[in-house]
């Protein structure tokens, strides 16, 4: 059987993108409480648009243009940029540029813009270009970062583990290189070193981009927070804006949903995306389905929110939309497995396109190639799609010691599956009924609804004499449920009537 | 009721057409209105001797201290007072070691003119540059010479060298404080915000002493370093880069550095954080910033001006000077190295191994 990605738990986990796209969210723009202005001296430009009004050349206009733009008074200089970019024929491109950014004011963020290509060989190219790079800038800590972001998509976990602790000691404090850190370690399995870089930075503890990534932290690496209180005083002391605390206030509703205190959380939750960003977006959709918040779909179309739209698509209905948000999700955060779980989950037992998922399964194998999840979703996809060698060889590459109680219930279904498609009917139907019993014993009756309604599909395709008595076995226990594939799964077991079968 | 009088023009105005000690006749008063060009307001004049020299000469306006809101007057004249003394004391002391690469004052002195309150005016007379500054020169040399640009960089280095030499710091050096004379020499001009080891002008408290636009970033930011040496030779030595940037794309360096900033990053003007805070976001933009500087140069070259200007320009003052000068003790910022550097470049260029000479 597919495996679901579990939508009981998610944590504020920073996201971890390009530079770029980070800066033009807003989310490395510095906390200031006070916004004090301070004047040079002596009125430069002011000088340099007289020199340039009685010379009118070139040179003079440049000079005008380009203390305007470090002054960020740039209005002052219309009219030596319009002149610059009149005569562009024969004057530096880098003039130019910040003629035009003079007239334009400053770049436009690119938040909208799609992520970036996630093929393997753009992925290597960047590589590539990135240590040529650093061979002229080994002091540059965020092309680091953006090297150890492109290993971790690709699964090279020890070569990005290596650019990572290189960016620490260049910039210890830095936002983006800690929050990189801090997802890179836990995406590594370390949730301790994770917690560990976030609380070793000084700052930490004044800045709630990185406190929100603390607070996240912290509950996966068994720890508690030493810094709550302080949290919680900043969220109060109302000297930063709505966005600047947004993922603070969602780690910290977090907290309180996960110990009971409903209220605090329903009023935190509210905070959250009173401006929000696409992280404090999706944890509202996560926690939408316990009954503290309502996400309207004007949350939804918050930038980049590809997880948020992927689930709430899932959640009415509309599969298609939420296996291309899956894939956005994926491009976005490539070093994931969330999005390919989701996504190759949604197009198998939803869509029932076992070539799409059996391709977003692959790719997100690149960068968690142990996944255990993955690697079952894409060995259920491939014995749909026939292949069976290849599923086989995939499954030999799970890891049984890894897997949790529903991982251990998928893992016997999914080779009670093997065995059906290779014709042994009676070990898949003993494998089956093993998965049955541990999901019983395990209290998981979702997921014993869910292996009971795939052994159903399996019995009828295979046209056993006992399908029948599986098929009402499979309907008793779907009866009543209202998970989404559970749903889908009894009615397309109704409606084939055990005639045709399929998974 | 009175009518209302017009205020009398300041004093530092009215020198034209007056004679002066030395014979030094005042010509035309310069386009330039009056300002604050250096440490203190003053205005320009063409001057001519009788021997036929020409010169610029600077005329200081005390009655500026009469109108400056934020101190007492006898503080603001104090400090216009110890302005010109201090400049008068560096341009004495190159004049003294015969520093070539400066442009130094050729007399100095006071004149009456006449004017209630404030009659006395106090003018300095420099070599006056034929060429004007490097804007003015950039104007007419075709884009291509490289030849030029390499010269000019040669004279520069080696002017900010001799300065270094006598433990002058220039700190504000800008293609308007580069004279050009007809023999297609350039030298430095304007020390109205220098520095000088063991002086302590009114303006040595000042963040960014020189042209904030051109400001290496430590000092934009306000993270100036505490020592003395370091802050004001590497102040010079990230200058000597701006200007390998500017000859080559017509922008300083400091520019091109917050164009590849995030808004909010660049700025500076709010910034209260620490030097590290800001430090990883100037050293990527630093790196975005070489990486369009190098596209403005002719193949051969690109190597030599980009390595400069990495050595140079870097954000870090502490990573800011020849890799082989940073172990010595006080010679980080020496620019000795750059000078010759220079001077090859220019004998390449004119053997023509960057390319053609327009």
């Amino acid at each position: 059987m597919s495996a679901p990605l579990d939508d009981k738990t998610r944590a504020v986990l920073p996201r971890w993108r390009d530079l770029g796209t980070t800066l033009s969210s807003g989310e490395l723009d510095f906390v200031r409480e006070t916004r004090v202005e301070r004047r040079p001296d002596i009125d430069f430009l002011s000088q340099k648009i007289r020199d340039w009004e009685a010379k009118r050349t070139v040179p003079f206009a440049a000079d005008a243009v380009g203390a305007a733009f470090v002054l960020g008074r740039g209005s002052e200089a219309t009219d030596a940029a319009e002149f610059l970019l009149s005569r562009s024929s024969d004057i530096p491109q880098a003039t130019l540029d910040i003629a035009a950014r003079v007239l334009i004011g400053p770049k436009g963020a690119a938040e909208n813009s799609e992520p970036e290509e996630t093929d393997v060989q753009a992925i290597r190219g960047r590589i590539h270009s990135l240590r040529k790079r650093l061979h002229d800038e080994p002091a540059n800590a965020f092309l680091w970062v953006e090297l150890a972001r492109r290993y971790a998509s690709l699964g090279f976990n020890e070569q990005g583990g290596r650019a990572i602790q290189i960016a620490l000691y260049l910039a210890p404090n830095n936002r983006f290189v800690l929050r990189a850190a801090a997802r890179f370690f836990h995406n590594g399995g370390d949730a301790r070193r994770a917690h560990d870089a976030l609380k070793a930075s000084e700052v930490t503890r004044r800045d709630p981009w990185l406190l929100a990534a603390e607070l996240a932290v912290a509950p996966l690496a068994g720890r508690t927070s030493s810094f709550v209180k302080g949290a919680r005083s900043l969220l109060a002391g109302g000297g930063h804006s709505a966005f600047q605390l947004t993922e603070l206030a969602s780690s910290l509703a977090t907290l309180e949903l996960e110990s009971s205190n409903t209220r605090v959380a329903r009023r935190l939750f509210r905070q959250s995306v009173e401006d929000p960003n696409d992280n404090s977006v999706a944890q509202a959709r996560w926690a939408s389905q316990f009954g503290v918040i309502e996400v309207d779909e004007r949350l939804l179309e918050t930038p980049r929110s590809y997880e948020a739209r992927s689930w709430h698509a899932y959640q009415v209905g509309q599969w298609q939309t939420a296996l291309s948000e899956a894939w956005l999700w994926l491009k976005d955060q490539p070093f994931s497995s969330s999005p390919a779980i989701h996504g190759s989950y949604t197009a198998s037992v939803f869509l029932q396109d076992h070539q799409e998922a059996t391709r977003i399964a692959l790719a997100g194998l690149r960068a968690n190639r142990r996944d255990p999840k993955l690697l079952n979703n894409l060995v259920f996809s491939l014995a749909n799609e026939g292949r069976l060698d290849s599923a086989d060889e995939f499954f030999d590459a799970i890891d049984p010691s890894t897997l949790d109680d529903q991982g251990q219930v998928v893992h016997l279904a999914t080779s009670g599956l093997l065995r059906y498609r290779r014709g042994d009917i009676a070990a898949g139907r003993g494998f089956y009924l093993a998965a049955l019993e541990k999901a019983a014993a395990l209290s998981l009756p979702a997921l014993r609804a869910m292996a009971a309604l795939f052994f159903a599909g399996e019995e009828a395709r295979a046209r056993s004499p006992q399908a029948t008595e599986i098929i009402r076995l499979a309907l008793d226990l779907g009866r009543n449920r209202t998970e989404p594939d559970v749903r889908v799964l009894t009615d397309r077991l109704k409606l084939n009537d055990g005639l045709h079968g399929g998974s | 009721m009175q009518p209302q009088q017009a205020p009398n023009p300041p004093a530092a105005m009215l020198l034209e057409g007056m004679t002066l000690d030395g014979g030094w006749k005042v010509r035309k008063r310069l386009e330039k209105p009056l300002d604050a060009t250096g440490g203190y307001f003053s205005c320009g004049y063409s001057v001519e001797c009788e021997d036929g020299r020409k010169g610029f000469l600077k005329a200081l306006d005390y009655s500026r201290a009469f109108f400056q809101t934020d101190k007492p007057i006898s503080v603001a004249l104090q400090e216009l007072t110890e302005s010109l003394n201090f400049e008068k004391y560096v341009l004495a002391r190159c004049r003294d070691r015969r520093l070539d690469r400066v442009v130094i004052s050729i007399a100095d002195g006071t004149v009456e003119v006449g004017q209630p309150g404030i009659g006395t005016v106090e003018y300095l007379i420099f070599e006056f540059a034929d060429g004007g500054d490097l804007r003015k020169q950039m104007s007419v040399v075709n884009n291509l010479d490289f030849l030029w640009r390499l010269k000019m960089l040669h004279h520069i280095a080696t002017g900010l060298y001799q300065l270094h030499q006598q433990g002058i710091a220039h700190q504000d050096v800008k293609p308007s404080n580069v004279l050009v004379f007809g023999d297609g020499l350039s030298k430095l001009a304007d020390f109205g915000r220098a520095a000088c080891r063991g002086q302590h002008p009114p303006h040595e408290e000042i963040d960014v002493p020189g042209d904030v636009t051109y400001a290496p970033p430590e000092l934009l930011y306000r993270c100036p370093d505490p020592d003395w040496e370091k802050r004001r030779f590497s102040c010079d030595a990230y200058l000597l880069g701006s200007m390998v940037v500017y000859l080559f794309t017509g922008q300083a360096m400091t520019a091109l550095i917050l164009s590849e900033m995030s808004h909010d990053h660049a700025q500076w003007q709010f910034y209260d954080g620490d030097f590290a805070d800001i430090k990883p976001y100037l050293v990527d933009a630093f790196g975005r910033a070489i990486e369009k500087f190098s596209q403005h140069l002719p193949g051969k070259l690109a190597p030599h001006l980009v390595e400069i200007v990495r050595q140079l320009c870097t954000p870090d003052p502490e990573r800011r000077g020849h890799p082989r000068e940073r172990v010595p003790k006080g010679r980080q910022f020496s620019l000795e190295r750059y000078r010759t550097t220079f001077d090859l470049l220019v004998k390449r260029a004119e053997v023509g191994l960057f390319g053609p000479i327009p």
